[in-house]
């Protein structure tokens, strides 16, 4: 897998030429598609470490391809939004996206926010390589994730968050720390992002096990993964 | 009901029970005369046959008792009898005014004619008798009181009468009415933002200058509703056009930055500031465009009030500490609201920041959060800086509004934020309101009735 081409789906032509200009610069393999249908073949032709997507396309609009793409890919994708638009990052981020970006953006940012979820993508396999908490077993070497041994279909974000989540099991992580972890950046009173990986997380996962709340909300402060009855976070190399 | 309605209610009712009491009254007295008429014609008659029959048994006063009370069932007294000499034949005292006028009856000599004196009050005829002339005079009754026109009836006549009238006026008021009270609901929706409302159904199938008033109204609604939705629709269309050079200017910022290393880095972080600035001014004019159009908000939600208000002062207290100022929660209570969730972040967040950058160093904003009076929840956010003049209080939730140009402008913002925080406020059916503090400051209150207290 070539790690570090990515594909840009905008149809700004003389945007992707800046944005290719700069990105190339910063080390990266870059290609540019101007339309939706294209946009996503080439997403599942090539072999792209991640997608960048424009939200308003001719032809199939960047929902669209999203939900199209992730029938059967992870890839990775940021879905580059209209600043003020709360509703298509929060729809993007639900259907999937791993991150989002509004534009007009700082490139430095979206090379940062490239960086941080190649970074996840690519994590190396440490020394803890499985987690199992109740039914739910998480392969950090794998990047895999199953429920009662079923294979689970999650992005790279949403993977980062679950292990997050699930080596705290029990107590809890905040909103701001997972923001860090997982996105590389400081959380913000707006930024819905988290949320929104935790709601895709609940509904992949089911929302309780044993008839407890799979993933509670603490108000105001973040997340808790709920441990099972008389069961402990259970690590194996 | 309303004020007009009774205005044109009462005043119709009232002239028109007037009218029927005095066409009432009128008929009631012309028929008085019609029956004193009457009476006196009928009189005549019995005149002849008592004064005969008084004449025929002189001296048996028995007879006129009888004939007494049959007169008095009528409701006058009996008659009484004259001779030629003006003797009262049958020796009863007769008021002067009855001799008068037997006496002008007897001089007269026209048998059978019937006299009236003193406005009808005495009838008089005279009559032969075996070769001597007589006369008889009788009192008429001054009020004609019928056994058959009893209380009752009448009064069931004046009920009839006002309720009939009252049953007119109520409809003719509410056929006036009605097409006023629909027009001014219409306006008032119009006033608060529904420029949709047209009446043009609900004024029924009349054709009149009500129907075409609300003809006008609906084209006038109308006019305003694409006025209104033009206006906007270009705003959003400049902000969105703006947005792609915009983008582009940021990336080839970010180039020029790659390329110039250190020599331009002033100059370019002065660039980029500007454009940022431009940046969040057009993501906030599309914010409050997209805010003045309900179709425009997202799902409603339960939304944690008191997380929301935490969360905002803490993020605005590390920011603010960085500038020698502070916020902090001086009251705080558990609520939530059905409502948007990121809208209301951002209006508290307008408000908060727009104190902090008004409050002196070395201050905190204080900000409250309390259950109103009624129901919902109120909060405040108080600075300590020097407050705003009286007469600017109420423009302050206007775009581009700036109290003092230069301090504004050097404070940063984008002149659209507290506009958006009132467009927010209200799109959850709240209001939000500035006013000056004791003893230093400027207060906000924002007020969301819809707000549910308690855990």
């Amino acid at each position: 897998m070539s790690e570090q081409r990515i594909l840009v789906i905008d149809d700004d032509h003389e945007l992707c030429e800046l944005v290719t200009e700069y990105v190339s610069a910063e080390g990266f393999d870059i290609d540019t598609v101007h339309d939706g249908e294209t946009g996503l073949s080439q997403a599942l032709a090539g072999d792209y470490a991640l997608v960048l997507l424009d939200v308003m396309l001719p032809g199939a609009n960047g929902f669209e391809v999203l939900s199209r793409l992730r029938k059967t890919s992870n890839l990775p994708v940021i879905m580059l939004t209209a600043r003020g638009d709360d509703v298509d990052r929060i729809v993007g981020l639900e259907m999937g996206a791993d991150d989002y970006l509004p534009k007009p953006f700082n490139p430095r940012e979206l090379v940062a926010r490239v960086r941080a979820i190649l970074r996840r993508a690519d994590a190396p396999a440490d020394g803890r390589a499985l987690i199992e908490v109740g039914d739910v077993r998480l392969d950090s070497g794998a990047r895999t994730v199953s429920v009662n041994d079923d294979e689970l279909r999650v992005t790279a974000v949403e993977f980062e968050v679950l292990e997050r989540l699930l080596r705290a099991a029990g107590s809890i992580v905040s909103r701001e720390q997972l923001t860090r972890d997982v996105l590389d950046r400081e959380y913000s009173a707006l930024d819905r992002a988290i949320d929104m990986h935790v709601s895709n997380l609940r509904k992949k996962l089911g929302a309780e096990y044993e008839g407890a709340e799979r993933i509670k909300t603490v108000r105001g402060v973040g997340y808790v993964y709920t441990l099972p009855r008389s069961e402990s976070p259970e690590e194996s190399a | 009901m309303n004020r007009l309605f009774f205005k044109i209610f009462i005043s119709f009712w009232l002239a028109m029970a007037l009218v029927w009491s005095a066409g009432l009254l009128r008929t009631q007295l012309s028929r008085d005369d019609e029956l004193r008429a009457r009476f006196a014609a009928l009189t005549d008659q019995r005149l002849i046959v008592a004064g005969r029959v008084a004449v025929g048994t002189r001296g048996a006063p028995e007879f006129f008792e009888e004939f007494k009370s049959e007169i008095e069932q009528q409701g006058a007294p009996y008659p009484l009898v004259f001779d030629d000499t003006g003797l009262e034949v049958t020796g009863r005292e007769a008021p002067a005014a009855a001799h008068d006028l037997a006496m002008t009856v007897l001089e007269t000599r026209e048998p059978d004619r019937v006299f009236l004196q003193s406005g009808g009050v005495w009838a008089g005829l005279s009559f032969e008798r075996e070769g001597l002339v007589y006369a008889v005079v009788q009192q008429i009754p001054s009020r004609l009181d019928y056994p058959e026109r009893a209380w009752y009836p009448r009064a069931v006549e004046w009920i009839a009468i006002l309720l009939s009238s009252g049953l007119v006026c109520f409809a003719l008021a509410r056929y006036l009415v009605s097409p006023v009270t629909t027009l001014r609901d219409a306006t008032r929706s119009i006033a608060q933002g529904d420029l949709g409302v047209r009446v043009g159904g609900q004024l029924g199938r009349r054709r009149d200058e009500l129907s075409e008033l609300g003809e006008d109204f609906d084209f006038m609604a109308g006019r305003l509703e694409d006025l209104l939705a033009h206006q906007r629709q270009l705003l959003s269309d400049i902000s969105h056009e703006l947005r792609s050079p915009l983008a582009r200017l940021s990336v080839a910022l970010g180039l020029a930055r790659q390329k110039s290393g250190d020599t331009a880095t002033d100059s370019l972080e002065r660039i980029e500031q500007e454009s940022e600035r431009l940046n969040s001014m057009i993501g906030e004019l599309l914010t409050l465009t997209r805010l003045d159009d309900p179709r425009n908000l997202p799902e409603r939600h339960m939304v944690d009030l008191a997380a929301i208000v935490k969360e905002i002062a803490e993020n605005g207290d590390y920011e603010a500490r960085a500038r020698g100022r502070g916020v902090e929660i001086v009251a705080t209570i558990d609520a939530t609201i059905d409502g948007y969730g990121d809208l209301l972040t951002r209006a508290v967040d307008n408000v908060v920041r727009n104190a902090i950058r008004y409050t002196p160093e070395n201050t905190a904003v204080s900000v409250s959060m309390r259950g109103a009076a009624g129901r919902g929840v109120v909060i405040t956010v108080h600075d300590k800086g020097p407050g705003v003049p009286e007469e600017a209080l109420g423009s302050l939730f206007e775009p581009f509004y700036r109290v003092g140009d230069a301090r504004d402008r050097a404070s940063g913002g984008t002149g659209l934020g507290l506009s958006i925080s009132e467009r927010a406020v209200r799109a959850h059916g709240g209001s939000i309101v500035a006013r000056n503090a004791e003893p230093t400051g400027l207060e906000i209150e924002i007020r969301l009735p819809g707000a549910v207290t308690g855990d």
